[in-house]
């Protein structure tokens, strides 16, 4: 998937001018980018179409933090970002998460976990949370978790999403996904380049840039010195 | 499951550390009953320095590998003696809350402390969690009180209303 000559300049235009936040609103859009609010509604609703924007109400939004990896990271995580942005969430009528049951029926069914499990088994870094699945088929498996007593709601944890891009490479994918997500899923892509360096190695930049972060670590006596201990000496 | 032993470890901690108050991941999980993504490491901040002295640490099974600290259940943790994310340990362990894990408790970061602190730190998923799920309990006013300015509760705000929370 790659990005088209316009896309690309708002897109660089926006990584070079916003500052990391927590939070955005249209005027810091504006501001950052020295247009108009027109302008920058027009920008964030391309933020949108790409996936970039996790929540937005009335000019105020939150975008993931992938939207300032590498540029030429972001055509390889596109379909990613795609995906997560038309998920489908469900969790049991009766309020409970419901991921055991969850997974049992969706991997009968056929289909590809990514991000929090998939991540976790192949790094057992983080702990996972939700259950992101791609199923074969979208409309099957909604009708099969509907009829097991499962509802889509916005606070689900059994979340589906449509089948985008390439999948021939699953740890690749996993990988792709988990930086497209951000926040945290941007550790369980480090965690997975680590691990598995041939599989995710073809993000060349982002690679290299964490290889060469690895030897400088390394250069550094085998480890990263945490301020606790450091503060714990000075006391 | 993993996440029980997160409980037990903290209350382990809590009795042979007795002033550690719990920030991080072990404060979002006890804020987010127990439910949130984190790594295994956890992290405490310690007002009274004998608590931690290092003879005291080993003679209670700790162990010191690479500069870092592990208990005697092999989970790694951070100490922290002076500033967390720029809050002043004092102030941290003066506003902590008790939180109760089974018949035991622990001391935690106060949310709103917890949530400035995610935001310094850039973990903003878990500050996109904690003004989720725990919004109608956050007390913007001592927020204020804490924040470096305005902006950065404006900014706290401005998750909220992303999120369709507040006006």
């Amino acid at each position: 998937m790659e990005l088209r000559h316009p896309e690309l300049q708002m897109f660089t235009r926006v990584q070079s001018a916003l500052p990391r936040k927590s939070a955005y609103t249209l005027n810091d859009l504006a501001f950052a980018l020295g247009r108009s609010k027109k302008t920058a509604y027009r920008h964030l609703q391309q933020l949108k179409r790409m996936g970039f924007v996790i929540a937005s109400h009335e000019g105020v939004f939150t975008l993931r933090d992938s939207v300032f990896l590498p540029t030429s990271v972001i055509p390889k995580i596109l379909p990613s970002l795609l995906a997560i942005s038309q998920q489908r969430k469900l969790r049991l009528r009766n309020g409970d998460r419901g991921i055991e049951r969850a997974r049992h029926l969706l991997i009968a069914l056929g289909g590809f976990p990514t991000l929090d499990y998939a991540a976790y088994e192949l790094t057992g870094y983080q702990t996972p949370i939700a259950f992101y699945f791609y199923p074969n088929s979208l409309e099957q498996a909604i009708k099969v978790l509907r009829e097991n007593g499962y509802v889509e709601s916005p606070r689900g944890s059994v979340i589906l999403l449509p089948k985008i891009g390439d999948f021939s490479n699953p740890i690749q994918r996993v990988f792709h996904d988990s930086l497209a997500a951000g926040g945290r899923g941007i550790l369980d892509a480090i965690a997975i380049t680590r691990k598995f360096p041939k599989e995710t190695g073809s993000t060349d930049y982002l690679h290299s840039l964490l290889n060469m972060a690895l030897k400088v670590e390394q250069d550094m006596g085998g480890s990263d010195h945490p301020v606790s201990s450091r503060r714990m000496r000075e006391d | 499951m993993i996440i029980p032993s997160v409980r037990d470890e903290c209350v382990k901690i809590s009795s042979e550390i007795p002033s550690a108050v719990f920030v991080g991941a072990a404060a979002t999980l006890a804020h987010l009953g127990w439910y949130a993504r984190r790594t295994s490491d956890l992290d405490i901040a310690v007002e009274v320095a004998s608590d931690v002295e290092e003879a005291r640490l080993v003679n209670l099974g700790y162990l010191k590998l690479n500069d870092k600290w592990y208990t005697p259940r092999h989970r790694k943790i951070d100490i922290y003696t002076r500033d967390v994310s720029g809050f002043a340990v004092t102030k941290v362990v003066n506003d902590s809350v008790q939180v109760a894990v089974g018949k035991s408790t622990i001391r935690v970061a106060k949310l709103e402390m917890l949530v400035l602190m995610k935001h310094r730190a850039g973990q903003t998923d878990d500050v996109r969690g904690l003004i989720g799920n725990r919004f109608s309990s956050i007390d913007w006013d001592y927020m204020r009180s804490i924040a470096r300015n305005d902006v950065e509760v404006a900014e706290m705000k401005n998750v909220a209303r992303s999120m369709r929370l507040q006006k």
